[in-house]
């Protein structure tokens, strides 16, 4: 990460939430709760070392409640942001609705969602004290209050994919949706307006976009896109022209060219290229975060869980 | 007359206001961003889970 910052100033660090807990189907045992809270904390204070931007907050997030990820909140050095998830008694946002960073004057917005259909059971008491406004609709106002004091914008998404390709259909003016719930490495996102990201689960994952913008209008193509165009097109050209192609296939060849070219002249502006990273073996350890991680590790080997009662 | 110099100095800005888009369009360096993103950490603190 550290190297990362140094090569490229220009840069945003995002995590769109499940990141304190793992999911629990049934309630946390009472022995296991401290090492659970602590785990928690340690996660946090990493992600301070890592200098996080902002994060969402996610359906497991809540796995201790709103007043626990309310007080944890205070200790990060990053805003959680939550756009949509409120305070059944005063009907307030439980966190900060948005953010707006500047980066080497690009003004970029970042707002999040989370969506009610997780909490499927009533009695969830992950949704305690808590109401959750529409995802839609609460986009749509975000969209429409960050637009005129930003460049970009930035969903921190925990709806799932469907859901991100669904809304990035719905809500123009997203550029782009880091998502989660779903798990799943997304290194090629669906060819959209917005561009729409998430990685496999458990921290096995980070993932890596790079944006090149070359003007204000922010609608970006994948730059593997127009490589593969232009392979296609040098090898349309080398069959064109070699002496073996036969006279009936070269016409065929030369209509595959033409809208080859056609397909590559629309390519024009604002690029990304997205890395899906195996964090094991392509980022190198932080040492001050494997002394914490180790600490945490013999602390918890000590104490450990109290003894059955005989 | 009157028209024929119009006419000459309108070519000239329109030749001169070519140019500098022109030059907007192909001599600024674009701007870069990278984004590291993570999502479903789900509470894991070791580098490769099993």
């Amino acid at each position: 990460m550290k190297e990362i910052r140094e090569s490229e100033k220009e840069i945003l660090v995002l995590d769109s939430g499940d990141l304190l807990f793992k999911r629990f189907f049934n309630p946390i045992p009472e022995n296991e709760l401290k090492g659970v809270n602590e785990k928690a904390n340690l996660i946090i204070e990493s992600f301070n070392l890592m200098a996080y931007d902002a994060i969402g907050i996610g359906d497991d997030d809540l796995t201790l409640g709103k007043d626990f990820l309310s007080e944890i909140s205070k200790k990060a050095t990053f805003p959680f942001l939550s756009s949509n998830l409120l305070d059944e008694v005063s009907g307030k946002t439980l966190f900060q609705s948005f953010v707006i960073k500047e980066v080497k004057g690009l003004r970029i917005g970042i707002f999040s969602l989370l969506s009610p259909d997780f909490f499927t059971n009533p009695s969830d008491p992950r949704r305690g004290g808590l109401n959750i406004r529409p995802p839609v609709e609460t986009a749509q106002a975000m969209v429409k209050e960050l637009k005129p004091k930003t460049d970009l914008i930035i969903l921190l998404s925990h709806l799932g994919y469907g859901k991100d390709v669904e809304l990035a259909r719905a809500v123009q003016g997203i550029n782009i949706i880091v998502g989660s719930h779903t798990g799943i490495n997304v290194t090629y996102p669906p060819p959209l307006n917005t561009i729409i990201l998430q990685t496999g689960s458990r921290g096995i994952f980070g993932g890596k976009l790079n944006l090149l913008i070359y003007n204000r209008e922010p609608i970006f193509y994948n730059s593997e896109k127009k490589t593969s165009l232009e392979r296609a097109l040098n090898h349309l050209n080398q069959r064109i022209t070699s002496k073996e192609t036969p006279e009936a296939e070269k016409a065929r060849l030369e209509r595959a060219k033409e809208e080859t070219e056609r397909n590559l002249k629309q390519l024009q502006g604002n690029q990304f290229t997205n890395h899906i990273i195996s964090l094991q073996e392509q980022m190198k350890e932080d040492p001050d975060i494997k002394r914490m991680i180790e600490d945490f590790k013999a602390k918890s080997q000590t104490s450990g869980p109290p003894a059955p009662l005989q | 007359m009157k028209t024929r110099s119009l006419f000459i100095l309108f070519l000239i800005l329109g030749v001169l206001g070519t140019d500098r888009y022109a030059f907007s369009q192909t001599k600024i360096p674009p701007k870069t961003l990278t984004l590291l993103y993570s999502n479903n950490i789900n509470g894991e603190i070791d580098p490769c889970p099993t």
